[in-house]
């Protein structure tokens, strides 16, 4: 999913770029597919590919980024780098933007976790991979966000819009 | 679902070019902004690119 990884930090970025740190927002926005690791390495592919372990760890959950925001914090306050609670902010922002973009798949995320376990969303794209590639409605609005970060972008780089 | 790579990719081969151009465009993009520090986005998941790009090949040697 281009627009959870990419696409829509960039548009983020471009509308607020004295508020976020890019770098961070996109290390955030990758950091929940760590766990994408157990389903690279396995054997076979599960007949349902709603049951893999890929999305379904504590990685895909808000929870997680909301409890890592303060320690990310400390830690780079520890180490004195500067904007510290920018780039803190920024990587948690990136890691539920990416959940919550990724709710609008067949499989729904563990957005109310550790209090639910269910999987929330709305089922918009579908989540088998290959589906995923060749789904028009799916490159439709990929296509439509990207189109959005290379405007947002363009017009910042060519001077006719400073962001907020 | 499973896939014969090699059918899949020519039967698809429009997706897959689009696919391609938007994220080197995205890439393009992120390099634009971030220049050399792209790498530290990159790096920690190089890993886990390689092991799915191996598992492409086997799957394309079947």
């Amino acid at each position: 999913m281009m627009i959870a990884h990419a696409t829509i930090p960039l548009i983020l970025y471009g509308l607020f770029p004295n508020h976020i740190s890019l770098l961070a927002l996109l290390l955030g926005s990758g950091a929940p597919n760590f766990d994408v690791l157990p389903t690279l390495l396995r054997k076979k592919t599960p007949k349902n590919a709603l049951t893999e372990f890929h999305a379904a760890s504590v990685l895909h959950t808000p929870f997680f980024y909301l409890i890592l925001l303060p320690f990310v914090y400390l830690l780079l306050d520890y180490f004195t780098v500067a904007s510290s609670l920018t780039i803190a902010i920024s990587f948690s922002i990136g890691g539920i933007l990416h959940i919550l973009m990724e709710c609008f798949d067949e499989k729904g995320r563990l957005l109310l976790y550790p209090f639910s376990k269910k999987f929330y969303g709305i089922p918009v794209f579908p989540y088998d991979f290959w589906t995923y590639l060749t789904s028009k409605k799916t490159l439709a609005i990929e296509g439509l966000f990207f189109v959005i970060a290379c405007t947002v972008l363009t017009l910042r780089w060519a001077g006719l819009y400073a962001g907020f | 679902m499973r896939v014969n790579l090699k059918k899949w990719i020519r039967a698809n081969k429009a997706y897959v070019a689009i696919w391609i151009l938007m994220g080197l465009i995205v890439l393009g993009l992120v390099i634009y902004e971030l220049g050399i520090y792209t790498l530290v986005v990159i790096i920690p998941f190089l890993s886990l690119f390689i092991i799915a790009m191996v598992r492409m090949v086997q799957e394309l040697r079947k």
